[in-house]
């Protein structure tokens, strides 16, 4: 049993390794066991094999290759995070109250336009998202009774004129350049949840889309660096020893 | 001609008594452990996983090197032996020099001459 679970423990260690001294060490396993006894040796096979896999084989520069991904990847939530702020807090504000949502119905606008409306602390806010981004709003204004405001879009501003009626709302769409862009319909909001959730998927599948990238560019970095310092410093340290102090002898042949 | 073996120095104590145990004659790796465990009599024990570890640096760096000679009558093919390389006597002198002047200076340190 015990040296079956030798066996398995040089079996175990890498291949370069085991074809070089598995046989040696199986033979002094035999040949010790009684003195040593099993559970010496065993742990030492067992040290061998950790020593051999995380020092020797460079099993480790895989370890800190993930350490530095993972090191990105904080950083570029952190990063990710910042850019997104704007869009988040504007949306966790609208989620706070009773929200109104709906969409765009026409070809008002190159992307499909989402409208998010809700109050907190008394003040309306809205959000507006073009394809899941979120556009700035200039000239909002709403009341209890009406709700109003500008949303550039590329082919011209998009004035929007609605009535907050029963918990509907509803209004016309126009370009700043005159004209009927469409219209809003927007429904006080059994599902203004879901659409809520939905612009916030789709700020999220940008932010992944985007921190996705970031951590592809920090695992190409890190590896890039760590290739350079194995092999300029690392390397050097391993063959030039460990900066102790150097002697000069002559030897004695 | 003047050769400089810092970058091998110091020995770990693993290396350091596999080094003594080869400097006297070719061993195979249970004769070096049962050597270098006479060596310090009995205070320092190599196991097989330790002793094989470092003997596969040892022989990277041209320290060791497997030994092509004649085998005694009946050995068990899986021995090998192993032998220390003009290098490795060179680092093993270095080494030993170097903990002389250890020795001595901590000599010197513990059991200061008291002034006349």
């Amino acid at each position: 049993m015990t040296r079956a679970l030798y066996q398995w423990l040089l079996w175990m260690h890498p291949p370069q390794f085991r074809r070089e001294f598995a046989g040696e060490m199986m033979w002094i396993f035999e040949s010790s066991v009684e003195s040593e006894g099993h559970a010496n040796l065993l742990s030492d096979a067992a040290v061998s094999l950790a020593r051999q896999w995380f020092l020797r084989s460079g099993a480790w520069k895989i370890g800190v290759a993930l350490a530095g991904a993972l090191l990105q990847v904080g950083i570029g939530s952190v990063g990710m995070l910042f850019m997104t702020r704007t869009g988040v807090e504007g949306l966790h504000a609208v989620a706070l109250t009773g929200i109104w949502s709906g969409s765009l119905r026409s070809d008002g606008a190159s992307k499909p336009l989402e409208l998010v409306l809700g109050r907190d602390r008394g003040a309306w806010i809205g959000v507006i998202t073009a394809g899941g981004q979120p556009i700035s709003i200039a000239d909002f204004r709403a009341t209890t009774g009406a709700v109003s405001f500008r949303a550039p879009a590329p082919e011209g501003d998009l004035l929007f004129h609605g009535d907050l009626n029963a918990g509907r709302l509803s209004g016309t769409v126009q370009r700043s350049g005159g004209g009927d862009a469409g219209v809003w319909e927007v429904e006080r909001s059994v599902a203004s949840a879901a659409a809520s959730s939905s612009i916030s998927t789709s700020i999220s599948t940008k932010r992944f889309v985007g921190l996705a990238s970031v951590v592809a560019a920090g695992i190409i970095v890190s590896v890039v660096l760590l290739a350079l310092w194995t092999r300029r410093f690392l390397w050097g340290r391993m063959t030039s020893g460990r900066g102790r102090p150097r002697y000069a002898i002559s030897p004695r042949m | 001609m003047i050769e400089d073996f810092s970058p091998f120095l110091p020995l770990s104590p693993a290396s350091l008594h596999i080094l003594l145990s080869l400097a006297g004659e070719d061993r195979h790796g249970y004769g070096i452990m049962q050597e270098v465990a006479r060596q310090s009599d009995g205070q320092y024990k190599l196991g097989p996983g330790t002793l094989y570890d470092n003997l596969q640096k040892l022989m990277t760096q041209g320290v060791v090197r497997e030994a092509d000679g004649k085998r005694p009558e009946g050995d068990d093919p899986r021995r090998r032996y192993y032998r220390l390389t003009t290098l490795g006597r060179g680092i093993l002198t270095a080494e030993v020099e170097r903990l002389e002047n250890v020795v001595r200076e901590a000599r010197q340190h513990l059991h200061p001459r008291r002034a006349t």
